[in-house]
């Protein structure tokens, strides 16, 4: 008897390309970080800042054009670069690293320990693909939590400025959208990078921290000590600094770091975290 | 059939375990390469610069990699998962139906976390200190009193951020890393940088004023000023509050063992 | 009984159930368990290991009392003092060697250091594991973990051994190994509570048995006790002979037991029959008149196998639940209604 005759009929319907793969990856990635209270919670929290930071740009406008204004002089406009830069900083601070925590610097080590491996490689998926999906789930959340709240900021300082600087502000949208992504796309390759380490998700998020952490405060440390700024090109939000700084066109004394050179150093940080995980994964067994 | 040992000897029991596992983790590597870094560049560069630098070198070292950085890291890594670890690795059932209360586990594993972590803490600013002022002896024992001083601070502040980050574990075990880093990266670290008595709600900020550090964040100068005595009682009072409801909860609680 | 009042080992639920949001693990259990050892039967999921937990005061009832020794168990030293507990879980601590593992055990159950590694090395040898003592945990196979595991749980000397699947991933000597150990124990006056989903490791070991399914217990009693409930419900004949269909007509039309016919392979007949020893004779009878060519007269109920799966499904009915199918007696189909309604399913689901 063949399963034919137990009435197995093959499916004749139309089969999606293997590129579809990336696609459900992704979907299905979102869908579980999107399943986590605790990125519920960060995005949630940096949506409430991004208001929080409207309500108090609203509030300097208002306090300054009461001091100036009663003085009967011109108000001048707030530093919107400034005010944007800094804003970021807190976000990547705050919810950034929280989120490649919970949804980065696990993950390959995750896949290792709950041998879930041959959900995907038994099935037509490839590397690249796992890889892809794996990152651009990660770097579409965290452009989100990173750009959106951005927008609570910059509109606020579009619509409080005089008509004359108007155009000015509304144009941080520019750089506000590109450090976003620059940043997405480096923490959330860092962090998956950083996960492909060990089998122990505990370690790898260990890890994330410390790599995170330990050479910015180096940096800081050794700037403080001496202005020698160089070390900040080990440390990767230092080098989101220098960028951001770059792209809101606000210089910084005494610091040598340019974006030229933080640029580079991240990309190639960036590749390397890549090609790692690649090598890691590819040396992975499927059935274990 | 022997008699359950008592609150002493199975939190002993439950540390000696708990301490062999930790020697052979890879958690006390990382946190000592960690340490090592934090205290390898000031103290290279105090080594090249001359006598002047060496205390600043030291003052800057435990300001910024210390209090900023070793007192949250060593904890973190140490306790947040001393629960939550043996529950993803359903291997808390070996230690839960000894003869021995839940809340003497939770203490044996806060033990050996906090003694791991002054360990690495200790370690790494003796280290910073001979180094720091190895090209002057006369120096390195008149600023010994200072560094002593920050170290007693950091200590009392590191046994408390232990007792808030097994609290956070045994609460949220599945996700107890994650919570302390958001706790400690919130009330402790930001909210110690904000003005007025805000900075209140930071036990960080308790523990600097203990050590002696120049206070640094935003309008530093209108934080009020407080009695050194209750500064370490805060941070003390604190680290106990968070230590007995963590035990407690743990006592409590079923851990998640339905679904472990 | 007082709460405070310990007893021999014995476990014993009232009206026991234990329930996650909307998910009911156990349901309603009463029973009263003795020294000896115990097979906790039941299919995946059906409530075996929260039961467990329970018992080992890993977890609480959600209502009802549970005492374990005469104690509730859930936190309780006194209770966890003469208890062992072997988790299904594959999972130990890897970093320690075989030897530190069941010393620190034995530790925690109140020995000195030094007495707890002679228990310790005591242990691990009666499972065989004297060699890989002093090897990392992590470096063990999983047979080796086991057993580890059953050495951890009987370094105290407990007087209740809760094991949960112990028998996974051991090799027949293992496996012999295990069973007597368990048995001397046993011999000893222990209570043994013993649960898995494969019948015949239950067969040798024990003729006492809990069939939980659903988180019910559905049925709970000695083996030959059990098996009477055989006699309960329709028997099945499985004949392997040349023309299956023509000694299916035949039995029709000259034995009135016959309730079902089934043909589940080309030469295979499976009869369902009230009276299996008339409808043996027919079919003996039926071969040497109609000269078929027989090749074999099996039957399924045989097997513990059987009586399980009936007893599930009746579960799954709904039949035979609640505090009456797990206070210590017998479910029995209760007339010839029921065992006809149960007929009738067979047939319809029996696909002719």
């Amino acid at each position: 008897m063949t399963v034919r005759d137990l009435g197995y009929r093959a499916y004749e319907g139309e089969r999606l390309p293997s590129s579809q793969n990336t696609w459900v990856l992704l979907r299905y990635g979102m869908w579980r970080m999107w399943g986590s209270w605790i990125v519920k919670l960060t995005i949630l929290a940096a949506l409430v800042s991004g208001l929080i930071a409207a309500a108090l740009v609203a509030a300097t406008w208002w306090v300054r054009s009461q001091t100036v204004g009663a003085a009967g002089g011109e108000l001048p406009p707030l530093p919107g670069g400034e005010i944007s830069s800094f804003f970021f900083n807190i976000q990547v601070w705050l919810f950034a690293t929280v989120l490649t925590l919970r949804s980065g610097a696990g993950v390959i080590a995750e896949d290792f320990t709950f041998r879930a491996f041959q959900f995907y490689f038994a099935k037509p998926v490839t590397i690249v693909q796992y890889l892809v999906g794996r990152v651009s789930a990660l770097t579409i959340l965290l452009f989100s939590v990173l750009f959106v709240p951005s927008l609570f900021v910059v509109l606020p300082l579009t619509g409080i400025s005089a008509e004359e600087h108007r155009l000015e502000m509304a144009g941080l949208l520019l750089p506000s959208f590109f450090y976003s992504l620059i940043a997405a796309v480096a923490l959330s390759t860092l962090s998956i990078g950083v996960s492909a380490i060990s089998k122990s998700r505990a370690l790898t998020m260990s890890a994330w921290i410390v790599l995170f952490v330990v050479p910015h405060v180096l940096a800081l440390l050794v700037d403080a000590i001496t202005d020698w700024s160089w070390l900040y090109l080990i440390s990767i939000p230092g080098m989101l600094t220098v960028l951001r700084e770059a792209l809101f066109k606000i210089t910084t004394e005494g610091s040598d770091v340019e974006w030229f050179h933080a640029g580079p150093v991240l990309g190639l940080l960036v590749a390397g975290a890549v090609a790692y995980a690649w090598n890691r994964l590819q040396k992975a067994e499927v059935i274990t | 059939m022997n008699a359950p040992p008592g609150l002493v000897g199975s939190t002993l029991a439950v540390a000696r375990l708990t301490a062999k596992r930790v020697l052979r983790g890879r958690k006390l590597r990382v946190a000592a390469v960690a340490a090592f870094v934090v205290v390898l560049f000031p103290a290279v560069v105090a080594l090249l610069e001359d006598d002047a630098v060496a205390a600043e070198v030291v003052e800057g070292g435990i300001k910024w990699g210390f209090f900023r950085l070793l007192v949250f890291l060593l904890p973190i890594l140490f306790a947040s998962g001393v629960i939550g670890e043996e529950v993803e690795g359903r291997t808390l059932h070996f230690l839960a139906m000894r003869p021995v209360s839940r809340g003497a586990i939770a203490l044996g594993k806060l033990l050996v976390a906090a003694a791991a972590s002054l360990a690495v803490m200790w370690a790494a600013l003796l280290l910073m200190h001979l180094v720091s002022f190895a090209a002057s002896p006369t120096q390195m024992i008149e600023q010994l009193g200072d560094t002593a001083r920050a170290g007693g601070a950091a200590s009392l502040l590191i046994v408390t951020y232990c007792g808030i980050c097994l609290f956070w574990g045994a609460l949220v075990p599945e996700a107890g890393g994650m919570v302390s880093v958001i706790w400690l990266g919130f009330v402790e670290l930001f909210l110690g940088l904000m003005p007025g008595a805000i900075r209140f709600a930071s036990m960080n900020h308790f523990a600097k004023e203990l050590a002696g550090i120049e206070r640094g964040g935003f309008f530093a100068e209108i934080v009020p000023d407080v009695e050194l005595w209750i500064c370490g009682l805060v941070v003390a009072a604190v680290g106990l509050l968070f230590s007995f409801f963590g035990v407690l909860w743990v006592q409590l609680s079923e851990l998640r063992f339905g679904k472990a | 009984m007082s709460e405070e009042t310990t007893e021999g080992a014995s476990i014993r639920a009232v009206r026991l159930s234990k329930w996650y949001g909307k998910v009911t693990a156990v349901a309603d259990v009463s029973l009263h368990l003795g020294p000896g050892i115990w097979g906790l039967l039941g299919p995946n999921g059906s409530g075996k290991t929260t039961f467990m937990r329970m018992c080992a005061g890993q977890i609480r009832p959600s209502v009802g009392k549970l005492h374990v020794g005469g104690l509730p168990p859930f936190g309780n030293p006194r209770v966890m003092a003469r208890l062992g507990y072997c988790p299904e879980a594959d999972a130990m601590y890897d970093e320690l060697t075989g030897l530190e593992f069941v010393s620190a055990m034995a530790e925690l159950s109140g020995f000195p250091p030094d007495v707890a590694t002679k228990r310790a090395k005591d242990a691990l040898e009666e499972f065989g594991l004297t060699d890989a003592m002093n090897r990392a945990v992590g470096g063990y196979s999983r047979g080796m973990r086991q057993r580890a595991k059953l050495a951890q749980a009987i370094v105290h000397e407990p007087d209740v051994l809760l094991l949960d699947e112990p028998l996974t991933g051991t090799d027949p000597a293992s496996r012999q190994q295990i069973l007597d150990a368990l048995r001397r124990r046993a011999k000893d006056g222990a209570l043994v509570l013993f649960s898995t989903h494969v019948l015949h490791e239950i067969e040798a070991l024990t003729d006492r048995l809990l069939l939980i399914a659903r988180g019910q217990v559905v049925a709970q009693g000695g083996m030959q006790e059990i098996r009477e409930l055989l006699d309960e419900h329709p028997h099945h004949v499985r004949v392997q002979c040349d023309r299956p269909r023509d000694l299916a007509s035949a039995l029709l039309a000259n034995e009135r037991g016959v309730v079902a016919l089934h043909f589940p392979a080309e030469d295979v007949l499976e009869v369902h029959t009230w009276q299996p020893d008339e409808t043996y004779d027919a079919i003996a009878k039926q071969v040497v008149e109609g000269g078929f060519q027989l090749r074999s007269i099996t039957s399924p109920d045989a097997t513990l196998e059987a009586l399980f799966y009936y007893l599930v499904e009746r579960a799954n009915r709904g039949a035979g639940t609640g505090a009456d199918a797990g206070s210590g007696g017998m479910r029995k189909l209760e007339n010839k209604a029921e065992k006809v309604a149960y007929e009738q399913q067979l047939s319809a689901g029996g696909g002719q």
